[in-house]
């Protein structure tokens, strides 16, 4: 397991002492750096020690580029290692060749950019390799893949697409003139687009920039990145970062393309798959994971209520919590709640606050139409006069009390969306009043929500959802909500007359 | 550095609580010319809604918001609109198991408020070209006050140590070149190198810098 905050150690395997320097006097001061003269010595450090994240190996331009045993050995130790080889010169069928593999992650060469060098190994070493934000899917397979091709020379694409029908492509093509229309190409049939060959050189935004975006919002459609032949920096770039998965040389040759295609939209096919396994294992574990967090809450929560609540009081909160549609579980979520205190945090956060609230009230008291009356006075007059108007300042009695944690927690629920006090609407009824929101509260994480971390505003507005309930039956009447997607909307009876029950 | 030269501007929306903090900010960000500022906010809430009609694409955000939280805005921010590369300004150095799971809900990268204003131009600099990006200075316990390296100063030449006090003082080229009876464009030159050799970008840089390196002198 790795330390909360460990030094990352680093193995460096150098050509020559200049280097060495270099690489010490940028590197030192945040990794252990293992310094390796020979690659026998380099295996040996590697099968010695059991933590390094990140193998840097720097290569001359003299040797030939066949065999990387150390990368290799290095892959089959930790998966997620950061490997990466420093050189200048080197050819780029050979680097992509390399990276198909997958036994070299990058590729730097001269002058080097430490921070990016210090970034990533730090990202290795935090066991990150690749982060997006990718949309759920709801398909497993792709039955119509469509192609899109970018590129700023209509002339030319058409040329292209004609050669590759007369090739027999049995692919629809789509074409965009630049980055922007592919971007709306994709956005409007997101689930047909299994493959993205671009240009580099468009007016606006670049090639690499377009397959950079691509790769966050749509990581199953496979990436291809051309441009003329000698802008080995373009496509190094795009290979470290946007990890295209061909990269093809300009002028086309449309068999190659056709090839390409081939390929690609069998990797995608590849993607699609293993990614809706992904998330279909990601949000089964989740599941269990809100499962054993609502169990947690509502033990916790029996305790401290005591008799103040039935049972069936926390049933309705609970399910009216898991009817308001949130976000669909991430990696980070299964993260943060395995790895991190968030669970056990939430429960006794939740629990505190609720315990601070009930603290200030006096459950014993009775409430009768005097406290009705007085409700209805201080909340009228904060709809009149929201401006002037202000909460209790000290309640001096138990009903004052009642009364400030009544609007206290409608103002907090309701300000976590925007709203004030002024969004609700007070209906005199014969035996009591019925407070309505008049527009959908907003809600985009709640108790079992899958969640990254807990938050001050979180535990405010959901223990402030729990007091409104309890507060409801304590005042002899009932919280109603109606959940929607990202939503509720609530209506407050209250009638003061003791609950009958 | 392989950076290929773009037109592609980062159309940047600032979310922070306390108005002097973000207006100190956003008057960094308009110094910069890949930089548009394309709107603010105080709270979450006004995030989502106005970023559901701007089309930013990068989008500087605090942790410490009243209504909702930052991490919770960005993840929703995400789902709004997945490419968009958000920073998160964080109050304290964060653990980095804390950090990961930032990273993989999608944030670009973190700055902590203990850090100097230009680690965060680094930052959106990387985050610019589609990368994710780490500065070890998050998990290092002790803080820098400020980043005031006198050997900086010491580094330049005697000639350039006087053009770069009179930059400092705010003299325009040709005051500076009168005064030192030189020409216009020696100074240019002058003032590039000065930039250069001190790692500065921009001329407030130097100006800050030389405040304080004065400021530290004997009396």
């Amino acid at each position: 397991m790795r330390n909360l905050n460990s030094r990352p150690r680093v193995l460096y395997r150098y050509q020559d002492s200049s280097d060495k320097e270099l690489f010490a006097q940028e590197l030192a001061t945040e990794f252990d750096i293992v310094f390796c003269q020979s690659d026998t010595e380099a295996e040996q450090s590697i099968n010695d020690t059991n933590d390094i994240c990140a193998i840097l190996v720097g290569h001359s331009d003299k040797e030939s580029v066949s065999n990387f045993p150390i990368f290799k050995l290095a892959k089959s130790l930790n998966p997620k290692s950061l490997r990466v080889l420093l050189s200048n010169d080197i050819n780029l069928d050979t680097m992509l060749c390399y990276l198909e593999t997958g036994v070299i992650s990058q590729f730097y060469s001269k002058p080097y950019d430490f921070n990016l060098i210090r970034s990533n190994i730090f990202m290795a070493h935090i066991g990150l390799k690749e982060t997006y934000n990718a949309k759920t899917t709801t398909y497993t397979s792709n039955p119509d893949p469509h192609i899109l091709i970018v590129d700023d020379e209509p002339t030319a694409l058409k040329y292209l697409v004609k050669q590759l029908m007369q090739l027999g492509c049995g692919y629809k093509i789509l074409s965009a003139n630049n980055a922007l229309e592919a971007l709306e190409l994709i956005k409007a049939q997101p689930s047909h687009i299994a493959v993205i060959i671009t240009d580099q050189r468009m007016p606006g935004m670049l090639g690499h920039q377009l397959l950079n975006e691509i790769k966050q919002t749509h990581p199953n459609i496979a990436r291809v990145l051309t441009s003329a032949y000698g802008e080995v920096n373009v496509a190094l770039g795009a290979v470290n970062e946007g990890r295209i998965f061909q990269y093809l040389k300009k002028p086309w040759d449309a068999k190659e393309v056709l090839q390409c295609i081939n390929d690609a939209v069998s990797e995608h096919n590849n993607l699609v798959q293993r990614f809706y396994a992904k998330q279909l294992g990601v949000s089964s574990q989740y599941e269990e994971i809100i499962r054993i967090r609502q169990h947690n809450l509502e033990s916790a929560l029996t305790k401290t209520l005591g008799n103040i609540a039935e049972q069936d009081t926390l049933k309705y909160f609970f399910d009216s919590l898991a009817n308001i549609e949130t976000s669909v579980a991430k990696s980070s979520n299964l993260r943060a709640s395995t790895e991190t205190a968030l669970e056990s945090l939430l429960v006794s956060e939740f629990d505190h606050a609720i315990q601070q609230k009930l603290s200030k009230l006096n459950w014993e008291a009775t409430l009768d139409i005097d406290t009705l009356q007085a409700i209805h006075y201080a909340i009228d007059n904060l709809l009149t006069q929201p401006l002037e108007a202000e909460l209790p300042a000290i309640p001096r009695s138990d009903t004052d009390a009642f009364i400030h944690a009544l609007l206290m927690s409608l103002k907090t629920i309701l300000s976590s969306s925007g709203n004030d006090l002024d969004a609700l609407i007070l209906d005199q009824k014969t035996d009591g009043m019925i407070i309505t929101s008049h527009k959908p509260v907003t809600v985009y994480k709640h108790l079992l929500s899958p969640l990254t971390h807990t938050s001050e505003p979180l535990i405010n507005q959901q223990s402030s959802l729990l007091m409104l309930t309890l507060l409801a039956r304590k005042l002899g009447g009932s919280l109603k909500l109606e959940a929607a997607k990202q939503s509720f909307q609530f209506s407050l009876y209250l009638t003061c007359q003791r609950h009958l029950s | 550095m392989n950076r290929t030269p773009s037109t592609y501007k980062s159309t940047c929306f600032v979310t922070i609580d306390k108005l002097l903090y973000r207006e100190a900010l956003l008057y960094h960000l308009m110094n910069q010319e890949q930089i548009e500022i394309l709107g603010e906010a105080s709270t979450g809430f006004d995030t989502l809604n106005q970023l559901a009609h701007r089309k930013a694409n990068t989008l500087i955000i605090e942790e410490d918001l009243k209504d909702n939280d930052g991490l919770t805005i960005s993840e929703m921010a995400l789902e709004l609109q997945p490419s968009l590369s958000i920073l998160l300004l964080v109050d304290v150095e964060i653990s980095q198991k804390r950090l990961a799971i930032y990273l993989e809900s999608g944030i670009k990268t973190v700055v902590s408020k203990t850090q100097p204003v230009k680690e965060l131009f680094k930052a959106l600099r990387y985050m610019q070209e589609g990368k994710a990006y780490i500065n070890p200075q998050l998990f290092q316990q002790s803080r820098p006050a400020e980043t005031m390296d006198e050997t900086i100063f010491h580094s330049l030449s005697a000639r350039e140590q006087e053009v770069a006090q009179l930059m400092a003082d705010r003299m325009t080229a040709q005051e500076i070149a009168e005064r030192l009876g030189l020409s216009h464009k020696t100074i240019h030159s002058y003032k590039d190198r000065i930039l250069v050799k001190m790692g500065f970008e921009k001329l407030p840089e130097l100006i800050l810098y030389m405040k304080r390196f004065r400021n530290k002198l004997p009396k």
